[in-house]
């Protein structure tokens, strides 16, 4: 089985992020880059597939992003994937999420799939597009959000449900199908000192728009269909005004009034 | 040079994330004792691979054994990635051992206990004794120790030895007693330092191996002591113990090459390793103060503000820097063939040292928040003391020191 995980390399959850100055960006300096940890729940159940499916089956990872990227791929490889394409073009930078999506189902097609494993989103801008619009662009069935898979013995369909308000939806699909993963679905494995030692030899493919025969102004930042205007920090929290020296009563009607008056929320 | 090239970076962050995620909610029942460091090294071998690797390692030693016991000088050449631990590259074991040292000295002192009885075994014993007693140490499935002090031979622990091993034809005799011996209260297989007897009188110490369950080897239980509380320490009692001749670790005769010889070699390992361990402590003591300093406000600023607490946040960095420098300094020079007693002594003098001063200054940036349980730095420090004693105090160090200088 040819088995694909896309992966996106982001911030560290635990950087602090700050937006520049001017707006146009956050400040990259500094700042720890990991592989989405929803991203990690792809890679493990690539991998676990893999075990179960045995024979010629291969893990494949397929990235878009700028150099530091390959440090990511590479602990993908460590975990136990077996190659990796980069796309790496610096018209991809500013691309929208459907421009991601054309590359990264561009280089899947090139390479060849059967089954596609994705995070549910990533968490640095949450946007949740990507997996959908390479599944639509490469004309297969999706789901996402799952939080158990199984496929069948002859590996033509699979089984999944998703966490669903008070359930359980259970879902089968046939294959090949893209399926976004869910924190829970497993529990993913550390990239171990032997896989380290080998991932330095494993191949990684890195391609640029032109070499996917795509077109970087329509795929490219030129091409996007959104454009992010401005990058705001969140406002810093205000001091808080503690009511002292009053009698209860008196108290609650001054936080009522504050309430109301000042802060606006009743 | 002075930086971690990419595989050494990978491992950097694979361990982090285990210790955080397995180690760090683990160690306040490590500390008051509620459960054992072995089960957690267990899986952390396994986790990380680390348990794949070393028996590997060992048994492609023991291979070269089997096929070389007719020409024993075949070794040789393939013996040069050996003893340079995981991987042929020291800075591995430097990076695994800084890593669990930043959560848990601890920790990380109950495994170069183990593993310095497996590689002890490893690099002197018989193919019997590796297959049968360092290989299951390795893969984490037994506990090792490795025994050298006495009650009355610590610094001096090679001249004050009282215990004997006695040379028979087919077995040897242990007694004695040993002390302070990491993972005595719990260990499978040991390590003890004894002198030889032959029939015309007193030889040189080696090593023996004895595995617990043998007639006449008792231990004590924990020792209670300042830290290193996730690291039991005990001690080991031995009365005519009976062990097979190939439990032996070397020959019975004295060799020329220096006094103490094999075991002063794992002597120079331990000191070697001790040092990363350092690091860890002074590298995450660094980090949590400068967090620290930046975020607690008094007299209505940061008390980073204030060149007090900024100037010891300085000197801190400088400590720092010259352990990492040491560390990979050591790294080379174990690649290099060049690690030596003086280096190995003024790496592990200088890097204790900082790590305790660092320690204890960390906790002072923290005010009463540093002295509580609740956050590493206490546990960090009293840990950081045990690196000024074991593996040879730091005036035993100085001692090694002045004594390559002054001849
Ligand atoms: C937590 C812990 C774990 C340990 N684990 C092990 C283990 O696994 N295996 C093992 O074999 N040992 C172990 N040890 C023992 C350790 O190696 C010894 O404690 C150490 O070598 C010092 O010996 P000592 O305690 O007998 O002190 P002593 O040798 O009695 O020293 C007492 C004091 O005298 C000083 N002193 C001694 N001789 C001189 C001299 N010539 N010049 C100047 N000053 C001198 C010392 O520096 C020290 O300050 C451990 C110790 C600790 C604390």
């Amino acid at each position: 089985m040819k088995i694909i995980v896309i992966l996106k390399q982001v911030p560290d959850s635990e950087t602090k992020i700050k937006v520049k100055g001017d707006g146009s960006g956050i400040e990259t300096d500094g700042i720890k880059y990991v592989i989405s940890p929803y991203d990690e729940y792809a890679v493990e159940e690539a991998l676990k597939l893999k075990e179960k499916a045995g024979g010629d089956s291969t893990v494949t990872v397929v990235s878009a992003g700028p150099d530091r990227t390959v440090e990511s791929i590479r602990t993908a490889l460590a975990m136990g994937a077996d190659a990796a394409v980069h796309v790496n073009d610096p018209a991809l930078e500013g691309a929208d999420s459907l421009g991601v999506a054309r590359a990264l189902a561009k280089a899947i097609q090139d390479n060849g799939f059967d089954i596609i494993f994705a995070g549910k989103q990533g968490i640095d801008q949450d946007n949740s597009q990507v997996p959908s619009a390479v599944a639509e662009l490469l004309d297969i069935p999706q789901v996402n959000i799952i939080a158990k898979f199984e496929i069948t013995e002859d590996k033509s369909k699979a089984t999944v449900s998703r966490r669903i308000e008070g359930g359980e939806e259970t879902i089968e699909t046939s294959l090949p199908a893209l399926f976004g993963c869910e924190k829970g679905l497993n529990e993913p494995r550390y990239a171990s000192l032997p896989g380290i030692m080998k991932a330095k030899k494993k191949p990684v493919k890195t391609v640029d728009l032109a070499g996917l025969g795509l077109d970087a102004g329509e795929v490219g930042a030129a091409g996007s269909h959104v454009k992010i205007l401005k990058w705001i920090p969140l406002p810093e929290r205000q001091a808080g005004k503690i009511l002292q020296g009053m009698e209860t009563a008196e108290a609650s009607k001054e936080l009522v009034r504050l309430l109301r008056e000042e802060a606006k929320v009743i | 040079m002075f930086e971690l090239d990419e595989t050494q970076r990978s491992l950097e962050q694979a361990v982090r994330a285990w210790c955080e995620k397995n180690l760090a909610p683990t160690v306040p029942a490590l500390e008051k004792g509620e459960t054992l460091p072995f089960d957690l090294l267990k899986t952390l071998g396994r986790d990380l691979g680390i348990a794949q690797m070393l028996v590997a390692e060992a048994e492609r030693r023991l291979a070269r054994l089997r096929s070389g016991e007719a020409n024993a000088g075949a070794a040789g050449e393939a013996d040069t990635r050996e003893g340079r631990g995981l991987g042929g590259d020291p800075m591995l074991s430097s990076v695994l051992l800084k890593e669990i040292s930043r959560v848990s000295p601890g920790v990380a002192l109950t495994l170069i206990s183990t593993l310095g009885c497996a590689m002890a075994i490893v690099a002197q014993g018989s193919a019997g004794a590796i297959e049968r007693y360092a290989i299951p140490v390795l893969s984490f499935d037994k506990v090792g120790a490795w025994a050298l002090t006495e009650p009355g031979a610590g610094s001096d622990a090679f001249g004050g030895m009282r215990a004997t091993a006695a040379v028979h034809e087919d077995r040897i005799v242990l007694s004695g007693q040993k002390t302070f011996i990491s993972n005595a209260p719990f260990a499978d297989v040991f390590v003890v330092y004894a002198r030889v007897i032959l029939d015309d009188g007193p030889g040189p110490v080696r090593g023996v191996v004895v595995e617990r369950g043998t007639p006449g080897l008792e231990t004590g239980p924990p020792l209670r002591k300042m830290g290193m509380h996730d690291a039991p320490t005990g001690e080991v009692f031995l009365q005519d113990c009976a062990v097979p001749r190939e439990n032996l670790l070397g020959s019975v005769v004295r060799e020329p090459s220096a006094r103490g010889g094999a075991a002063l070699e794992t002597l120079n390992l331990e000191r070697a390793v001790m040092p990363a361990m350092c690091l860890g402590i002074i590298e995450r003591c660094v980090e949590e103060s400068v967090r620290y300093a930046k975020v607690r406000e008094q007299f209505g600023r940061p008390i980073a503000e204030f060149q007090a607490i900024a100037f010891k946040l300085a000197r801190m960095a400088l400590s720092l820097e010259n352990a990492r420098n040491l560390v990979f300094k050591l790294a080379w020079a174990q690649r290099e063939g060049k690690l030596d007693a003086r280096l190995a002594s003024l790496a592990k003098l200088y890097c204790a040292e900082e790590a305790v001063r660092v320690a204890l200054e960390a906790i002072q940036i923290h005010g009463g928040a540093g002295y509580m349980a609740e956050l590493p730095l206490e546990k960090l420090a009293r840990d950081a003391k045990m690196f000024e004693i074991g593996g040879g105090t730091n005036e035993i160090q100085l001692q090694t020191i002045a004594r390559s200088l002054l001849g």
